[in-house]
């Protein structure tokens, strides 16, 4: 009640930005800035990591294997004498690698198939629903294991497997917000002015619904970099031991945890930081883009 | 239960205090929130007295204070943005703006009840609302389930709820939202308060509705000699209950008086631009309505002086410098400088010969 | 102007299908939101169409709007059956009908500036281009009593009478004959809604506009409108020339409903009679049978509850004042 009344004498003469004041709020919320320092650092390493981790990520080298941490190897060496420190460096281009090319297919396949369910509605609806529920029947892990290993496994097999079992919960979100808006009134005015479904759904659905798909979907980040570990990791994904991925590395180093430890507590703490990362920021983004949490 | 009771009459014309005691006596109330932008005025210098049996109406638009200045006297306001800067109010002896949470919650339901414009935020969804009724009773006396029940019941057909002994059992949305208004006033009512304060009780209802709702709420002040605060924006509602008006402005007050006072000589260029500015059903205003140019200020830069001066087309040197009071002023009490028979010539401008 | 006609509604019906179950709907009832209404809106008059909530009233905007396909009936628009277009056939149309919406703050899209809002119709129907269109937007702009200056900014810095405004200028943009105002001023302070509906009035003067007010506040019908419907259920009850239903209303909801609304004075309030009704408005999925005020009317007897009162019939005040009420009978309330 009084928030109505103050809010209605404040309104008019502050002058900002959606954006901006988002931005604003996400500046002040220090975790979210924690999180996107972390990101910004594994996003530098994964960039220049041709220049941090100089030192060779695949070979046998005899004389310097199974070595402790050392001011020449960071992070030590593994069985084949590998330097970690470039490995695990060179990881953060896989898991990001990943995780974009998942959530940037999955948002495509969808915002199109979640769009089309909720504006249309009616029998388009009801079928690219059923479907929908089909997909989020299935068990995430099992699907993707089968898929694949049908697909040969590898980077891109990776890939598919997890976008294919991941667009339904993006699409179901975004049905919902497209429906909501849908039926706002700016929608019906824009109709009312004779806009086509075209101008109608990109000029004033679209913009205005999105956003938390956005921010869900940049939530997922972190969860497909992890799920691309376990797969990896349960010997499914990716197998060739030249990609130094985090999840194969800790699978691999397994063995020797009782002797090397730091062989799987380094690129086990890669992981987690990096999933920490996106995980704080997405926090702060839907925090920031929903004044109603604040 | 204050056994005061008067027909209802209005309040005689004259200044003289009005019959019944003065339960609740507020004074210099001021009220602030702190936002990022700064610090908002929202209520500043507001008093008045509620009596028994009889209705005040505090009118005015929104970011007005109206709302702002009863949820502090209920420590509803929210803290820590919300803050009470100055005034007492005065009721049964203790000032309810320096009573402690628990001491305040005991009088509020109990002694001052409180109905809102939306019953439906206002009642759980989930809960049978007789449930709701019962578990309000329960919190301030100490009565048995079925006790509290059985008066459940009597106040459902008390407030004109058909069949109280099945719709105890209903959920708040199953009632349509005349009802559900009626479920609020029973549960206000359900501990007998000596003050009903209702926000806007009848504007989210059909035109047939309100009406039930106004005769409702008249008809049981009548019988309980209740002091009722009526907050709207609805200049016809009020020329139906009030007994007396204060017309708020900006978070302060502008001018008080009686309905006769307030309608057939109006004393305040801003009463004059909301009389002339209201649609009415008994004749046309001419081709256009008189209108307010502009819109009410914003609480964070209240204009110095009088806060209306900016929007007045009868500010002269000083309004924009010093603060008009509300006072008495030769005919009632109104906060505007200008002089009596300034004041008379401008309502005859404004508002022209309106028939009586 | 001639006395022709613009808008021509004919046995206007619109039904919602009430469905249940998720895979196979199954059909378990209708909703007759608009059933059987008629009505004449002449060039350059305001029609005002009032009652409570659930009567119909909107409904029966965006079927004239033809933002809802019509289930039977037909809508002449300046002798042209509207009625039946679909889709880009009713893009002249839209030229032509425009629509003011209540809340202002719902109907302004709020990743738009204003100019953009005020501008989109120029640029789907092609009326302007360019800086053309910018132009144009500042003219409207300034017309309705805005700041042409703030054409960049957005909804949310706008107050709400401002927010309004550009409503009715997102209207005026398409330069349209015929605007259907759905509660336009009732989520507005008075002292702003006094503005708006002096600007409506203004704007009607100067571009030769007939309205359809829609709205559930009599006195503010009686301020803007030339002749009054009243629509009660998806009906029609009554329709009069303006001062011909305030001074002598027919139908015994008509009466109710006059009478309940309040009068901002308090010598009149304490003298008048007041009918109050009694229960809430029916549901629209099942209304009565036969006459549908029959639940709540103090006047009803067997007849209305077998026989629907057609609303042409035998008014006892004539053929420009007719009533759907088997005793139709004047009484004063105002």
């Amino acid at each position: 009640m009084a928030t109505v009344e103050t809010s209605a004498g404040v309104a008019a003469p502050e002058v900002r930005s959606l954006r901006g004041e988002t931005w604003r709020r996400l500046r002040r919320n220090r975790m979210a800035i924690a999180g996107i320092a972390i990101i910004a650092l594994v996003a530098l390493a994964a960039i220049f990591a041709d220049l941090i981790a100089t030192q060779p990520t695949e070979g046998f080298f005899a004389d310097q294997a199974r070595e402790s941490p050392s001011a020449r190897h960071w992070f030590g060496t593994d069985q084949l004498g590998l330097d970690l420190f470039s490995r695990v460096v060179h990881g953060t281009r896989i898991s990001l690698m990943v995780g974009f090319s998942v959530v940037a297919s999955i948002l495509l396949v969808g915002i199109v198939v979640g769009g089309a369910a909720g504006y249309f509605g009616g029998i388009a609806d009801t079928l690219l629903s059923r479907l929908i529920d089909v997909f989020l029947g299935f068990p995430f892990l099992v699907g993707t294991i089968i898929l694949v290993t049908a697909l040969g496994g590898g980077k891109m097999a990776v890939i598919v497997a997890i976008a294919f079992f991941s667009w339904p919960g993006i699409a179901r979100l975004f049905r919902g917000s497209v429906i909501s808006i849908r039926g706002s009134e700016y929608v019906e005015a824009a109709r009312a002015l004779g806009a086509g479904h075209l101008r109608m759904f990109f000029r004033h659905v679209l913009p205005n619904s999105v956003t938390p798909t956005l921010v869900y979907a940049f939530a997922l980040i972190p969860t497909t970099i992890i799920a691309e570990a376990a797969l990896s990791f349960l010997g499914f994904g990716i197998q060739n031991p030249a990609e130094p991925s985090w999840g194969l590395m800790i699978a691999r180093y397994r063995p020797l945890i009782q002797t090397e430890p730091h062989l799987v507590i380094f690129p086990g703490m890669a992981l987690t930081m990096t999933a920490m990362g996106f995980i704080l920021l997405g926090d702060g983004l839907r925090d920031a883009l929903d004044p109603r949490l604040r | 239960m204050p056994s005061t009771r008067d027909s209802g009459e209005r309040m005689p014309v004259t200044g003289a205090p009005p019959p019944g005691s003065c339960l609740l006596e507020v004074e210099g109330l001021g009220v602030q929130f702190q936002t990022p932008s700064g610090i908002v005025r929202a209520v500043d210098g507001v008093g008045f007295c509620v009596y028994s049996g009889r209705t005040l109406a505090i009118v005015g638009e929104s970011g007005s204070g109206k709302t702002v200045t009863v949820l502090s006297l209920l420590g509803l306001i929210p803290r820590p943005s919300g803050r009470i800067v100055g005034g007492r109010a005065l009721f049964r002896e203790a000032d309810l703006l320096t009573l402690r949470s628990e001491e305040i919650r005991s009088i509020r339901g109990r002694e001052i009840a409180m109905i809102f414009q939306d019953p439906l935020t206002a009642l759980n969804p989930v809960q049978k609302v007789g449930s709701q009724i019962i578990e309000m009773i329960r919190a301030h006396e100490r009565v048995s389930r079925r006790a509290a029940r059985a008066r459940a019941i009597e106040l459902l057909r008390l407030v004109g709820i058909p069949s109280p002994e099945q719709r105890v059992y209903g959920y708040p949305h199953e009632f349509s939202g005349g009802m559900r208004q009626r479920v609020m006033i029973a549960m206000a009512l359900s501990l007998q308060p000596s003050i009903l304060i209702a926000d806007e009780p009848s504007t989210a209802l059909d035109v047939t509705v309100q009406a039930q709702i106004l005769e409702l709420l008249a008809r049981l002040q009548d019988e309980f000699g209740m002091g009722m605060i009526l907050i709207t924006h609805d200049l016809g509602v009020v020329a139906r209950v009030a007994h007396e008006i204060l017309v708020m402005y900006a978070g302060r007050m502008v001018e008080r008086g009686s309905p006769d006072e307030l309608f057939f000589a109006p004393r305040h260029p801003y009463t004059w631009g909301l009389l002339g500015s209201v649609p009415r059903l008994d004749r046309r205003s001419g081709e256009r309505l008189v209108s307010i140019p502009g819109m009410p200020p914003s609480l964070l830069h209240v204009p110095p002086g009088c806060p209306f001066h900016p929007r007045c087309g009868f500010r002269f040197e000083g309004c924009d410098r010093e603060r008009p009071d509300l006072e008495w002023r030769g005919e009632h009490e109104d906060a505007c400088f200008l002089t009596l028979e300034q004041k008379e010539a401008g309502e005859r401008q404004v508002l022209g010969a309106r028939g009586r | 102007m001639t006395s022709e006609s613009l808008v021509d509604v004919r046995d206007l019906v619109k039904y919602f299908a009430v469905t249940r179950g998720i895979i196979v709907r199954r059909n378990v009832g209708w909703i007759k939101a608009v059933d059987g209404v008629s009505f004449t809106i002449k060039e350059g008059e305001t029609l005002g169409l009032v009652g409570e909530t659930g009567c119909g009233k909107s409904t029966t905007a965006r079927l004239l709007m033809r933002l809802l396909d019509p289930t039977s009936g037909t809508i002449r628009f300046a002798g042209q059956d509207v009625g039946a277009r679909r889709g880009s056939q009713l893009r002249p149309l839209r030229r032509q009908v425009q629509i003011i919406f209540q809340d202002p703050f719902a109907s302004l899209d709020p990743r738009m500036t204003v100019g953009e809002i005020i501008g989109e119709a120029m640029r789907i129907h092609r009326l302007a281009a360019g800086d053309a269109v910018h132009g144009r937007v500042q003219e409207i702009m300034e017309r309705v009593g805005l700041n042409p200056d703030r054409h960049d900014r957005y909804p949310h810095e706008f107050s709400g009478g401002q927010r309004q405004r550009v409503g009715v200028a997102r209207a005026l943009a398409v330069q349209p004959r015929f605007i259907i105002c759905d509660e336009p001023v009732s989520a507005l302070d008075v002292s702003i809604q006094a503005q708006v509906l002096n600007l409506l009035k203004d704007l009607q003067k100067e571009f030769g506009l007939t309205y359809l007010f829609i709205a559930h506040d009599l006195s503010v019908v009686r301020q803007v409108c030339d002749r009054v419907a009243v629509m009660y259920l998806g009906k029609i009850v009554e329709v009069a020339a303006r001062d011909d239903l305030y001074a002598l209303p027919m139908h015994p909801y008509t009466q109710a409903l006059l009478s309940a609304v309040p009068i901002p004075d308090p010598e009149k309030e304490r003298s008048r009679k007041r009918i109050v009704l009694q229960g809430d408005v029916p549901s629209p999925l099942n209304p009565p049978p036969a006459c549908r005020f029959h639940t709540r009317c103090w006047k009803a007897q067997q007849i209305c509850r077998e026989v629907e009162p057609p609303l042409e019939a035998h008014s006892p005040a004539g053929p420009d004042h007719p009533a759907a009420c088997h005793f139709a009978e004047a009484a004063q309330v105002v």
